[in-house]
């Protein structure tokens, strides 16, 4: 525990750093934009007529929008401290409500993809890895380079042509019932389970060949105690970091899957907020992303010091 | 295995001969717009149909596959372009410039990416450098990191420290050692990243932040058939296959040039 600690605080700090950095960013970026942000927001806000004058002075005022860049900055930022971010400048409801809301919605579905990514990669992963260069292997080899390039949308408009349209076992669109996760969820899984196989595979090739595993096999272990006990634990230590990568890079594909199934998730927000120009909703979910990359990363590393203690040492002699 | 590399090969071909050759051969305008025939099927003279507006999207695919190639060309290259000179000054130069470049790639890489991308495509409204930004922002931390760590596996070498005791330049010696050995890596990385960028590329059109309107585009094509892929699925399915099949060559093309699968 003793060295837990400090490495915990610099993770802290390294958060906080990254989720300032990026919210940041992305103020300075949408502050910077040419072309008239009251104007953007009344769009937003009243529709696509060309509001009057008289309205988008009216939003400038409510909003602030007319100080200095500067002043606006300094004034989201001792509000974010305090815990308060904000409301949206479209709807008008505070940000860390919808935040809340949408945020949900992202993490059961990418959840729900998690798992199913899993449940393919899994047993797809071993059956390769356990006899490498086999037949299998190499199919499967060729199998995942053709899934990485299928564009995660159009994996979801052939699913919903297949499995909605054609026979009719899923819903296509919607967030009320339970059936409508199945289609978003297996379109990011599939995505997920195309890349992560091969890292199983190669993780039980290596440590089927490994020194360990030939010496238990020497002692005479039953192979079901060589698997269990030896087997499993050494090859989870790359796919657990993998799959914090993954999950990370997982909003890379939520951007694209929510807005096509109309899921109501942080993709969806994110998307919405950049058009309609809603800073203090950009701010707020730029800090949320951010908080939560480091958030992932950190537990990665943490349960990978579980899984293979060496690396503790390795890194306490750093 | 080299049967997937030549595969991967005559896919690539085919689309950069499309790209080059296609627009010449294609009569129709890729923009003319004829009500009349909107949403015709296949026939002789179109062979995938006809789009909502009447556009043709045979057309609209060879002409999408030019600008998708070239934006896929400029950003890879850009990217590989500021990360090699950028990593191969971090490793010769250390101190610095060293700490400086890589934290940088630290923090770009700590950053999520689709949302800076989302915002900086965003940005003008898409316009076309704006896209290319949003799309090689992170692109070039891989090269960098490629770069300098090469460069500092050979500064170790005897013989470059024998070059480096006979008075020879950083200039010389990157040309000289290091230029070899970074081919067959360049190779990969640029492979793949032509691949992601064509995949990102079409992932913009998709959201609505792409290319603008009117240009072919092989994501914003699928976006406007979305209400009539029920009775029309030849319309999103032919630009769905070409971003498929293009991102497919790439990919395996450069995998198999550089490690044995995986």
């Amino acid at each position: 525990m003793g060295r837990l600690i400090p490495a915990l605080t610099r993770r802290l700090f390294q958060g906080l750093f990254v989720a300032w950095g990026v919210s940041t960013v992305c103020f300075g970026l949408m502050t910077a934009l040419p072309g008239d942000l009251a104007l953007r927001v009344a769009l937003a806000r009243y529709g696509e007529d060309l509001p009057s004058r008289e309205v988008v002075s009216h939003v400038r005022k409510q909003e602030r929008l007319d100080r200095p860049v500067a002043v606006q900055y300094v004034q989201w930022l001792t509000h974010t401290v305090q815990w308060d971010l904000g409301r949206s400048l479209v709807s008008g409801r505070p940000v860390a409500s919808e935040l809340r809301f949408h945020f949900r919605k992202t993490l059961v579905l990418g959840g729900a993809a998690l798992v199913m990514s899993l449940a393919l990669a899994v047993p797809w992963g071993i059956w390769a890895g356990l006899r490498p260069g086999a037949g299998f292997d190499r199919f499967s080899a060729g199998l995942s380079s053709a899934l990485v390039s299928i564009p995660g949308f159009v994996l979801g408009v052939l699913l919903i042509l297949a499995l909605a349209v054609r026979w009719k076992w899923f819903p296509a669109a919607g967030f009320t019932r339970p059936g409508h996760l199945v289609l978003p969820a297996l379109t990011l899984a599939v995505g997920l389970a195309a890349v992560s196989n091969r890292v199983i595979r190669t993780a039980v090739a290596e440590v089927k060949e490994s020194f360990f595993i030939t010496f238990a096999r020497i002692k005479g272990l039953p192979s079901r105690r060589i698997v269990v006990g030896h087997g499993i634990r050494n090859a989870a230590a790359p796919v657990v970091t993998f799959i914090g990568l993954q999950l990370a890079h997982l909003l890379d594909g939520v951007v694209v899957v929510e807005n096509l199934f109309d899921w109501p998730g942080l993709g969806h927000l994110i998307l919405e907020a950049v058009m309609s120009r809603d800073l203090p909703m950009i701010q707020g979910a730029a800090l949320l992303i951010g908080a939560v990359y480091v958030l992932v990363n950190a537990a990665v590393d943490l349960i990978c010091l579980e899984l293979d203690p060496r690396q503790a040492m390795r890194e306490a002699t750093l | 295995m080299s049967l997937w590399r030549l595969f991967g090969a005559s896919l690539v071909a085919l689309v950069v001969l499309v790209a080059l050759a296609g627009p010449f051969f294609v009569e129709r305008s890729p923009t003319r717009q004829d009500l009349s025939r909107a949403l015709g099927g296949p026939s002789w003279s179109e062979p995938l149909g006809t789009d909502p507006l009447g556009r043709s999207v045979f057309s609209r695919l060879i002409h999408g596959a030019r600008e998708s190639l070239l934006l896929a060309l400029v950003c890879v290259g850009l990217s590989a372009g500021t990360g090699m000179v950028l990593g191969l000054a971090a490793g010769f130069k250390r101190g610095l410039v060293d700490a400086v470049v890589m934290r940088l790639v630290d923090g770009l890489l700590a950053f999520p990416g689709i949302l800076l991308a989302v915002v900086v495509a965003g940005w003008m409204g898409g316009g076309r450098w704006a896209l290319i930004l949003a799309l090689s922002i992170t692109g070039w931390c891989d090269y960098a990191r490629l770069a300098r760590n090469l460069v500092r596996r050979l500064l170790a070498e005897d013989y470059v420290q024998a070059g480096r005791l006979l008075g020879f330049s950083d200039f010389f010696l990157a040309r000289k050692y290091v230029a070899g050995q970074v081919w067959p890596h360049l190779r990969t990385l640029a492979g793949l990243g032509l691949g992601r960028t064509i995949l990102n590329l079409s992932a913009f059109g998709f959201l609505g932040i792409g290319l603008k309107p009117p240009t072919p585009e092989w994501g914003a094509m699928i976006t406007q058939a979305l209400p009539y892929m029920t009775d029309h699925p030849l319309l999103v399915i032919a630009p769905g296959a070409a971003v498929f099949l293009t991102v497919f060559g790439f990919n395996l093309l450069s995998i198999e040039s550089g490690r044995p699968h995986d």
